[in-house]
């Protein structure tokens, strides 16, 4: 049993005045807390990826993030076929088919029996419930490393937004231990829930998967109406209260969104938002594709996405050409922390 | 982007190395040729030093040691052959070919004997060796030498002497194999008067020996041995100025001819005489570290902080315009492929777990100065950069880091770390200074040095050990507990397994602490595994003592004395205790994180979950794991050490203040304190060959953890939940020192730096 979270001398929590610690806390639906992270936002970071998205992306690189529930997922490259999983299940939702465990998810609830009996890790519970204050705390410890670098906490998903009020708890906490803080989002949540987390903020990296409404409802399954807008007004804050400092990302899904006329008109539309911004253009990478079968998923990643190094030169020129507001870098290691545009009107 | 996608693949120095490239690389031409020169030669060895010695001593029968000693390392150097290559600026070369050792046969003829055949194939650090030297060795030199080794002396005094260096439990093969080792000159002295202040100090105190009084017996051996010594070494540089003025006659290049010109003016003027230049200075420390090489047979001779006592020379060439940064640091380019160019030639059996033919010199920048202010200069930054330039394995650069050391330097320093080489190793100048407070002086002691002293002249000697220039003398890297086989200890009641290879598989090697199915609670277990450690350490001391004691009788080191401060004063040879503050024979273990996991792993599941028995435990471990891979697993869940966990952590520190503390507590013959460290480089491997299954979770014979680092692949919690686990041990505890590896690869480091 882990006792309740208190405040911890030795993680240096004992700075926080009491009246800031929420009498109840929302809990946060997490499903990793990675230390070490260097490529959203400066420094060294540490990400707490919250669970549950709205979106659908057919691409999506960590499908671990789709179900804002807790799941159990499988490995079957780690499953030694010992049973142990089966003859455990409450609800008898185990049982073997050639060689690998087959899971019943209408049956499974999630109950964690089966990982806890697999000494291979084969069956892992994806999800954990924290409270604010224990992310925290988790993300204090590595606060002599954020020091020097100006590193501190991103909150990523899954989407943040989806659990506004537990990442805001988070975010005040973090900003009282003078924590940067900042936050990565599609954007596709009510307006008044990203503001809500915006003076928290050090960073906002908001993501646009596609331009055009009608691509982005077949790649996502929501139209993009409510995204830009929300990007329209993220901009307008960050430019009427000099904070947070916003990081468009746009991954490049090969075949998907990279097409010249998709570069061209996602070009035109930030040349639109009329403020200096900082443009990140992200390579995609498909290292969760194995993860869609762990959590029984079918893989939507259609054939060879590598990025194309040529392509992504290629989308970075046009938006130079189009967007002279822009100031545009390739990769989520290669953003210039020291000369990112100060939003303002131009 | 497609940069990136290269670095993915490994580390650049390793690519290039695949595809032939990095022989000639340098800053310039000269350093590029010399580079390649240096990288297409194979280690071989030289017999001149062997010869020298031979005559000397078969000459000498019956005479006092130090007398037959000193007259030997003299001989050696008046009669060394000056080589000079083409490019060459700064003359010196340890043998008569590239990459080329002198052997110390009076280390190495016992062993040597039996190896002779294998050693241009033998498996860890082959040399090469003309068919005429290999049987002048078999015929002249091994049969004189083969029973007066320290080694054969050693063993005839002491209980145990196969346990001690082939048991894979404690060890003292490194303190039997290199006596002259381990020592940073105090070269800003040596500068500033050259060899012919110390020659002059002798002459002075030799006057005053007076035959009446006792303490002053051996005394008139010890100057005239000095004087002879000194003067070889004036000789030798007097024939390397020579061969650059025969070599100039008949050279058709006047660019290079005028080069040889002023090498030969150099060399006329130094060591002998105090230096003027960066030139005349480099020279001088160059020659030096040479020679030192060549008359001890061991590890780390350190050039310490360069940086600081080259920094006047280099100032005022600069400021007067004969010199520029860029030919000072060519120069400190070609003293680094010299460095490299010197081999360690150890034994076999130390070949196997320290091969690699590294010798471990450390060449220091950074640090603070006697005042307490950064002392970091211009050569600091250039000493870094050379070594991106000429990327070679010695020597360690390392840079001495404290709260004031300037942003840019670190940047240097990190750019350097970048190219994967394991250049620079970075101190942390609080804690080295720390442990050189109570080095050598036992658990309640201090430390002869001042503050000051520290401040100014501390540096790491090499590999990581803390020792300050001139003032300190000893072997630092001598003793090994393998601690990954006392937990074995403790679950066999002291039988060492039977599967194992070396000394005594099977056979009663520990205290018999109980059979460990009775151990009621985890504290039966964690006292027995404290009983093994302690015993393992007393047993190693107990032998390490005797092998110091003939060290001081029989293997005086007369350069090393010269270096040293107030040894001349003394009259007596540094290796007999005149230095100002003695260390060593030292113990150092292997295997922390194995020990710290395996306790970790019976706490938690045998005793304190109870889903393992101690039955089930020891059965599986009998059998290497074969037949119990489930309870293997469960044993690798266990919280393990490097995730920041502090159930395993607590375990870690508190061994590692255990063994501390032991080990400060044995006095040594010269009546220092041992120092404890953990400094095992890459022995680790050697050392699991011979380390049954351990709780932990690891198989038999695997390799045991590196260092201070957490076991291999589970550190899950990446690199910052690593260190801080690191962190908790308490470091100035190990007053001669730590050793911590971290691999980070290249695609996870963060872009800080706009090159």
């Amino acid at each position: 049993m882990r006792p309740p979270p208190v405040l911890v001398r030795r993680t240096g929590l004992n700075r926080i005045p009491t009246e800031s610690v929420p009498r109840q806390p929302t809990k946060a639906m997490v499903f990793d807390i990675s230390r070490y992270m260097i490529e959203d936002g400066p420094g060294i970071r540490t990400n707490v990826f919250f669970k549950g998205c709205p979106l659908r992306c057919v691409w999506c690189s960590n499908p671990f993030g789709l179900s804002p529930r807790q799941e159990v997922a499988y490995n079957h490259r780690k499953c030694t076929l010992c049973g142990a999983c089966v003859g455990v299940c409450p609800e008898n939702a185990c049982s073997i088919e050639g060689d690998r465990v087959v899971t019943d998810r209408q049956r499974c609830t999630a109950c964690g029996k089966c990982a806890g009996a697999c000494l291979t890790h084969a069956r892992v519970i994806v999800g954990t419930e924290y409270s604010p204050l224990e992310i925290v705390e988790r993300v204090n410890e590595d606060a002599t490393f954020y020091r020097r670098g100006g590193g501190g906490v991103t909150l990523s998903g899954g989407e943040v937004l989806m659990q506004a009020d537990a990442a805001l708890e988070v975010l005040r906490l973090a900003r009282g231990l003078m924590l940067h803080t900042a936050i990565e989002t599609s954007a596709h949540a009510q307006w008044e829930r990203l503001e809500l987390l915006l003076p928290y903020c050090d960073i906002v990296f908001v993501d646009l998967k596609h331009v055009d409404s009608e691509r982005h409802r077949c790649l996502t399954g929501w139209s993009n109406e409510l995204i830009l807008e929300n990007i329209r007004r993220l901009v307008d804050y960050s430019a009427s209260h000099a904070s947070p400092v916003v990081v468009l990302r746009l991954p490049v899904i090969p075949g998907l969104n990279d097409d010249e006329s998709t570069m061209s008109e996602t070009a035109r539309f930030i040349a639109s938002l009329r403020t200096a911004i900082a443009v990140n253009i992200l390579p995609y990478h498909n290292l969760g594709i194995t993860k869609y079968e762990m959590v029984g998923l079918e893989s939507t990643i259609d054939g060879d996405l590598d990025a194309d190094a040529a392509g992504l030169q290629r989308y970075c020129d046009h938006i130079r050409a189009l967007a002279a507001n822009a100031v545009c870098s390739i990769g989520g290691g290669e953003i210039d922390y020291d000369r990112l545009p100060k939003s303002s009107k131009a | 982007m497609q940069e990136s996608a290269a670095h993915e693949v490994g580390s650049r120095l390793g690519m290039e190395w695949r595809d032939g490239k990095s022989a000639e690389v340098g800053s310039t031409r000269r350093i590029q040729q010399l580079n390649r020169l240096l990288h297409s030669n194979r280690p071989s060895v030289d017999i001149h030093r062997t010869r020298c010695f031979t005559r000397v001593f078969q000459a000498t029968e019956g005479e006092p040691y130090i007398r037959r000693r000193y007259k030997a390392c003299a001989e050696t150097y008046r009669t060394l052959e000056p080589v000079i290559y083409e490019h060459e600026q700064l003359a010196g070369w340890q043998g008569n070919r590239i990459r080329c050792e002198q052997i110390n046969i009076e280390m190495h003829a016992d062993w040597l004997e039996g190896d002779l055949d294998q050693m241009r194939v033998r498996q860890f650090d082959p040399f090469e060796i003309d068919d005429d030297d290999l049987q002048e060795l078999r015929d002249v030199h091994i049969p004189y030498w083969r029973d007066k080794t320290l080694t054969a002396v050693w063993a005839k005094q002491v209980l145990e002497p196969l346990k001690m260096v082939s048991s894979g439990i404690a060890d003292c093969v490194n303190y039997l194999g290199s006596a002259g080792s381990h020592f940073i000159p105090d070269y800003g002295h040596l500068l500033a008067t050259g060899y012919k202040g110390t020659y002059d100090m002798a002459v002075e105190r030799a006057a005053a020996v007076d035959p009446a009084n006792p303490d002053d017996i051996g005394k008139r051996d010890f100057y005239s041995g000095i004087f002879e010594v000194l003067e070889a070494i004036r000789t030798l540089a007097g024939r390397y100025a020579a061969e650059a003025r025969r070599l100039a006659e008949t050279e058709t290049g006047p660019e290079r001819q005028a080069e040889l010109l002023e090498m030969a003016e150099v060399m006329d003027r130094v060591p002998w005489n105090p230096a003027r230049t960066f030139r005349e200075a480099i020279q001088t420390v160059w020659l030096t570290e040479m020679l030192l090489s060549i008359e001890g047979a061991g590890p780390s001779l350190t050039f310490g902080r360069f940086d600081q006592y080259m920094y006047p020379y280099y100032e005022r060439d600069i400021a007067e315009g004969r010199l520029t940064p860029e030919k000072a640091m060519e120069l400190i380019e070609e003293m680094y492929i010299k460095t490299t160019n010197i081999p360690w030639f150890q034994s076999s059996q130390l070949a196997y777990y320290f091969g690699g033919y590294y010798r471990f010199p450390h060449l220091g920048v950074g640090g603070l100065t006697k005042l307490g202010r950064d002392a970091s200069n211009e050569l600091s930054y250039l000493c870094l950069r050379a070594m991106r330039h000429v990327r070679t394995t010695g020597p360690t650069v390392s840079l001495y880091l404290h709260q004031k050391t300037p942003d840019e330097l670190l940047l240097e320093a990190a750019k350097l770390s970048v190219e994967g080489m394991g250049h620079p190793s970075y101190f942390d100048v609080e804690t080295y200074s720390r442990m050189l407070e109570y080095r050598g002086a036992g658990l309640n002691g201090k430390s002869p040095y001042t503050r000051e002293q520290i401040l100014e002249l501390g540096s790491p000697i090499g590999c990581v050990e803390p020792g300050v220039a001139g003032l300190q003398y000893g072997h630092t890297d001598s003793g090994i507990v393998n601690l990954g086989a006392v937990v074995s200890l403790a679950l066999n009641n002291g039988v060492k397994p039977a599967g194992l290879p070396g000394w005594g598989p099977g056979e009663v090697a520990g205290p018999q602490t109980g059979d460990p199915r009775n151990f009621a609670t985890y504290g039966d277990f964690h006292d027995a595994v404290l009983t093994q450690l302690e015993h393992a350490i007393r047993e190693l001391h107990a032998h390490m003592i005797v092998a110091e004691k003939i060290i001081t009788e029989q293997h005086q080191i007369p350069l090393f004395t010269a270096l040293s401060r107030g040894c001349i004063e003394k009259g007596v040879d540094v290796a007999a205790g005149s230095a100002v503050c003695n260390v060593g024979p030292t113990i150092q273990c292997v295997g922390l994180a194995d020990m710290a996991n395996s306790m970790a792993a019976v706490k938690k599941l045998v005793y304190e979950d109870r889903t393992v028995t101690m039955d089930e435990l020891c059965t599986a471990l009998d059998a290497d794991f074969n037949g119990h891979e489930e309870l293997r697993l469960k044993l690798r869940d266990a919280p393990k050490y490097g995730n920041n966990d502090d159930y395993v952590d607590d375990i870690a520190a508190e061994v590692f203040q255990f063994f501390a503390d032991e080990v400060r507590a044995q006095r040594c013959y010269r009546g220092n304190y041992s120092d404890p460290a953990v400094q095992m480089v890459q022995a680790n491997v050697g050392f699991g060959e011979m380390t049954w299954a351990t709780p932990s979770g690891r198989h038999a014979m695997r390799p045991l953890a590196d260092t201070m680092s957490a076991e291999q692949q589970t550190d899950v919690n990446g690199p910052t939940a690593a260190s801080l686990s690191y962190g908790k041990l308490n470091f100035s505890a190990f007053t001669n020192g730590t050793l911590l590896n971290m691999w980070i690869s290249r695609s996870e480091l963060a872009r800080v730096i706009a090159d």
